[in-house]
This record gives structure tokens, C-alpha cells and sequence, in this order.
């Protein structure tokens, strides 16, 4: 796989910091992508620190439960959060918009992969944004958008209807968003 | 070996389609892969509405919506409204949320309560996770009611102990799983006062004696709760904190500025909320009408930091007080009913006697007066909702609480 010239970081790394930035790491995809990282963006995820502190990384870290398109993004947040400059304010805008564009499917690889592998801070972003998409919507939104299938019987959905139905109201009808 | 087989099979099916794209494209559950506590965390930030929807997905979404960690993080997250609860002889309960929407609790159960009322006339004590404690102060037996108005399920009654038994609160224990109230009597052994404390456990139907004997009880004022324990405030001057895991009462000194430790303050009937899980204590300085908004930023250490300060003099100038003839502008007036209901985020909700409630807005610095319309049963004419500003129901002859409260469809 040669797509070591497609990753976005070697740019951001600052030759002038400590061991820690010079020193990369190189993170391994389910589909064999390799990902070169500086150490001080790396050990932002938890388990990426707890890795390189026990000293099993040996040059090449395997990410089998994260596929190359989720770590691509998951690099970018890790970078920008590393980079020496950026405010907090600036910070949080890029959160508001690194999460603002993506598509459902891609909002659940990435709060997958941020908890497999420890970033708190995208992980609370990225919960925050799933919730917000969910807001007002109806049963029959949620489980067409997660294709999740109901698992209950006829007459406790005839049952259900009858609860809480004073609640339907102000619920959003089933517009897609 | 089949079921062995099959896992196989399907690990490597999802290994050829991640090849091949990541797993947008195929129609599974998203939600399967991720673990309870996220999903829980994702739910527990959405308004009650979708909250009720999302019941009734499937059978898993059933049953996280309604563990005890989801309406933890439910109430610690979502946004308090006000409850109005009118006592006397006709008890009714409201909801008013920010745009002064008023949400009228017509329940069964209300009705039942009217009818009980009549006799015994009811006081409301605490909220909890959106459930409410009434105290029937002159029934033949003490008696206290639980329930939910804005789930509207049924009524839970306890029959009390004793009539010097006085409830102190209603609370959710984690690890008992249970809800409880907390109810405290005087001792009669000792010569010295000291209480004892005794637990009614809700869902078990039972009594538990608590072996902590402190020397004070709670006030009437309902408790705050965070960080896993119920605070009151006693007349302003310390702290009681009850510490539901251990079950250990401790006092504590309210937070203040060392240098003018002297300074005259305000009692408020309620000084304690919650702000996003986080106690906050509120202090007014008589010299120069200004509410300090102090958070605590350490329960184990005790640490404080003063978070705001609100000049009160709005209070007097945007919110003249006409009582009988002539009109009050100063503070010192309002003396005898002054509480803070609820904050949150920016939002500070407080009711001042006889000008009703407030909303004041941290950031912009802010005041705006919460009109209250509701139709009131006991007068009659319920088609065309009066204004029920403060002062109507002294007017009446009823009995007024406000209270901050979070909606939940908790049901017992």
C-alpha cells in the first residue's frame, strides 16, 4: 500500500519541539493503510499512549478495529488538538465544524473508533452532534436513519401508541434532514 | 461448532465489505456496535419528547431509556423548568418552561389528590428526577404522595412513622437502586437535641432506621442534589450534606469572602440549586443589593469559586410593587420570600415575593419577568386563564410553591 503521501501530517510537525514531535509513530488501518503521526498528536488517544508507554508498539502500531477512511479523520482531529498555536477557541470551532459535515454513517465509524481508542474529546463531540441530529424526530426517523429493526410485537406497538401518546406532539413528522 | 461457524462466516463478510468501503453502505443497526454507556450518553441529551420516542424503537432502546444511569445523566443535562404547585383546597400542579409556556398536569392522580385535599390540605416538598413529594399535613395519619406529574403515572402514598417526623427530601440511591425519602425526628432519649434519621425505601415498601445521629435536621427548604449527596442550607449560615453512598451527615461552612466576612446578607428561602451538576450556593450583600453566585468546584475539599454576581437593583426600579396603595421600590421590601428556582447555562430563573418570577440572563445582564397564565379550577371560570402574577394567590387564600423542576418519564 503506498499511500503514505496521502496522509496530512508531516506538515504540522514542528522540527523545533521536543523529543516528542520529532519522534513519529506509525498507525496501521484494518485495510493495511499506514499513517505516519507525530508521538505528541498520537498520545492524545489513551490507548495509542498506553501502547507506546508499555513499549509494544515497535514501530508500527495495528489499528485492526479502524478502517483507513475513519483514521484519516481521526489523525486530523488528533493534529489540529496537538498543534502548538491553536487556542481554545479555535479548537472548538474546528470541532463544531470537523463534525458539522458528516454523513450518519460516518458520525457512528468515528465515535466507534474515538472510543476504541480513548480520545475523550471527540468522542463528547461526536455524541453531542449524533444527539443533535436526533432532536425531535419521530420512532419511525430513528429507525430508518440507524436501520435498526423493531423488535416488538404487533400489539405492544398498538400498546405503545397508547402510552405517553399526549408526548407526540411537538415531535417533527418524518422528514429526512 | 455451528454457531462457531457462523461468527466466522460473518467476521468475514464484514472483513471483505470494509475492504471494499467503510460500513455506511451496509444496512445495519448503528447503534449495535456500541457499547450501552454510549448509547445511554447520546439519548440522555435529548428534549423528553424524543426522549419518549425513543422508547419505543426496540427492546434495547427500551430498556437503556429507562436504566437508572440514563435519567442520572438526563437530569443532570436537561434543561429545568418550573414547577407551580397551588395548594388549599385544590390542589393543581403546572409546568412553566422559559418562554412562559405553562403546561397544565391534568392527571388522574391530580384528581385524585384534589379530593384528598379537601381534608388534608397538601404541601409539596421536594422534586426528584421528575417525581414529587407531598406532604398531607393534616391527615388523620401523616401521609406523603409520590408521582410524577408529567409522566402522569399513579401515586405512591406512605403512611408515616410519626406526626414529629418531619420529610426532608426525596432522592435517588444509586446502588440500592431504589428511590427514598428522608425523614428526621427529634430524639427523645437524650437530653442534648439530636436527631435520628429514618429511610422510606419506595420501590421495597419499607422502613430502614439510619444509624447516623446528628445534631441538626434538614429545614423545610427542598435539598439540592449533586455529586451523590442532598445539601440544605441552614438560615444561610452553614451547609448540611448528606452523603447518600456512605449515608454520613457532615456541616459545612457556606462559602464567603475572608476579608468582609462581616457583611450583612439576605436569607433566601432557597439559596441552593444545581447548575449542570455542579452545586451553587447564592449569597445577597444587604449594603449594596448584589447576588454573589458562588459554584462548587471541589465537593471533597470543600473548594468554592465565585462564579457571578447579579446587581439586584433591577429588582426595584423595572419592577415597581404595588401593594395596598402605595408602591414599594426598595428591596428590603421583599424581604420575606425571596428563592432561586433553578440555573442553568445562562439562564438564572428566581421568584421574589410579590413581583413573581424573574428570568435573568448571566451573559447579557438581562431581566425578564416570567408571566404566569393558568386557569385555576378552584375559581370558577376556568375558560378564560387569569394571570397568575404573585399576590393572586394570597389573594385566594392559597398556598404557593415554586420549585425547579426537570420533566422525566420516570414512572414508579
Amino acid at each position: 500500500m503506498a499511500r503514505k503521501n496521502r496522509n496530512p501530517v508531516g506538515k504540522n510537525v514542528d522540527p523545533e519541539a521536543q523529543k516528542k514531535k520529532t519522534r513519529t509513530l506509525t498507525l496501521k488501518s484494518s485495510d493495511g493503510q499506514e499513517f505516519s503521526i507525530s508521538e505528541s498528536a498520537a498520545v492524545l488517544s489513551i490507548a495509542i499512549e498506553n501502547m507506546v508507554e508499555d513499549d509494544c508498539a515497535g514501530g508500527v502500531i495495528p489499528l485492526p478495529l479502524v478502517d483507513g477512511g475513519t483514521l484519516a479523520r481521526v489523525i486530523t482531529y488528533l493534529n489540529k488538538h496537538a498543534e502548538d498555536g491553536a487556542s481554545d477557541e479555535e479548537k472548538r470551532k474546528f470541532d463544531e465544524e470537523f463534525v458539522s459535515g458528516m454523513e450518519m454513517g460516518v458520525l457512528f465509524d468515528v465515535v466507534l473508533a474515538a472510543n476504541y481508542l480513548d480520545i475523550r474529546g471527540l468522542l463528547r463531540e461526536v455524541r453531542r452532534r449524533i444527539a443533535d441530529r436526533m432532536k425531535n424526530k419521530s420512532v419511525e426517523w430513528v429507525r430508518k436513519t440507524f436501520h435498526i429493526e423493531s423488535d416488538f410485537t404487533p400489539e405492544e406497538e398498538e400498546q405503545m401508541k397508547k402510552e405517553f401518546a399526549w408526548a407526540w406532539e411537538g415531535v417533527d413528522s418524518d422528514v429526512d434532514d | 461448532m455451528v454457531v462457531h461457524c457462523y461468527t466466522w462466516i460473518l467476521s468475514l463478510f464484514r472483513q471483505i465489505i470494509h475492504d471494499h468501503n467503510h460500513s455506511v453502505d451496509i444496512h445495519v443497526d448503528y447503534f449495535a456496535n456500541l457499547a450501552d454507556d454510549i448509547v445511554i450518553d447520546i439519548i440522555s441529551r435529548l428534549p423528553e419528547a424524543t426522549l419518549s420516542q425513543c422508547r419505543n424503537v426496540c427492546r434495547r432502546w427500551r430498556m437503556l431509556t429507562s436504566s437508572p444511569r440514563l435519567v442520572e445523566l438526563y437530569h443532570t443535562r436537561a434543561k429545568p423548568a418550573t414547577l407551580m404547585y397551588v395548594g388549599a383546597l385544590h390542589p393543581e400542579i403546572f409546568i412553566i418552561d422559559e418562554k412562559s409556556r405553562v403546561e397544565s398536569c391534568e392527571t388522574r392522580e391530580i384528581e385524585v389528590l384534589r379530593a384528598l385535599a379537601v381534608s388534608f390540605n397538601l404541601v409539596l416538598i421536594s422534586s426528584c428526577n421528575g417525581f414529587v413529594l407531598l406532604h398531607a399535613s393534616q391527615a388523620p395519619c401523616p401521609l406523603y404522595y409520590v408521582f410524577n406529574p408529567f409522566s402522569r403515572g399513579k401515586i405512591k402514598t406512605i403512611c408515616g412513622r410519626h406526626w414529629q417526623d418531619v420529610p426532608c427530601g426525596l432522592f435517588f440511591h444509586p446502588t440500592a437502586n431504589e428511590y427514598i425519602v428522608l425523614f428526621a425526628s427529634s430524639s427523645s432519649k437524650k437530653e442534648t437535641k439530636s436527631y435520628e434519621y429514618h429511610m422510606y425505601l419506595l420501590g421495597a415498601k419499607k422502613w430502614r432506621l439510619m444509624v447516623a445521629n446528628f445534631h441538626q435536621a434538614p429545614n423545610n427548604a427542598s435539598p439540592a442534589i449533586a455529586n451523590r449527596c442532598l445539601y440544605w442550607s441552614i438560615r444561610g449560615t452553614n451547609i448540611l450534606v448528606f452523603d447518600i453512598i456512605n449515608e454520613k451527615f457532615l456541616n459545612k461552612p457556606v462559602p464567603s469572602e475572608r476579608s468582609c466576612c462581616k457583611l450583612r446578607t439576605l436569607e433566601l428561602t432557597q439559596d441552593l440549586s444545581v447548575k449542570e451538576g455542579d452545586l451553587c450556593f447564592f449569597s445577597v450583600r444587604i449594603e449594596d443589593t448584589v447576588m454573589d453566585i458562588w459554584v462548587l468546584e471541589d465537593n471533597a475539599n470543600w473548594v468554592w469559586s465565585k462564579r457571578y454576581s447579579v446587581n439586584l437593583k433591577w429588582g426595584a426600579e423595572k419592577n415597581p410593587v404595588a401593594v395596598g396603595g402605595s408602591v414599594h421600590r426598595g428591596l428590603d421590601f421583599c424581604f420575606c420570600d425571596a428563592k432561586v428556582i433553578c440555573i442553568h447555562k445562562d439562564e438564572l430563573t428566581l421568584y421574589w415575593n410579590h413581583i413573581g418570577l424573574l428570568s435573568y440572563n448571566l451573559r447579557l445582564h438581562k431581566i425578564k419577568k416570567i408571566r404566569v397564565k393558568v386557569k385555576l379550577k378552584a375559581f370558577g371560570d376556568s375558560k378564560r386563564p387569569c394571570a397568575y402574577d404573585d399576590g393572586i394567590g394570597n389573594r385566594y387564600g392559597c398556598y404557593c410553591n415554586y420549585m425547579s423542576y426537570t420533566k422525566g418519564l420516570a414512572t414508579l
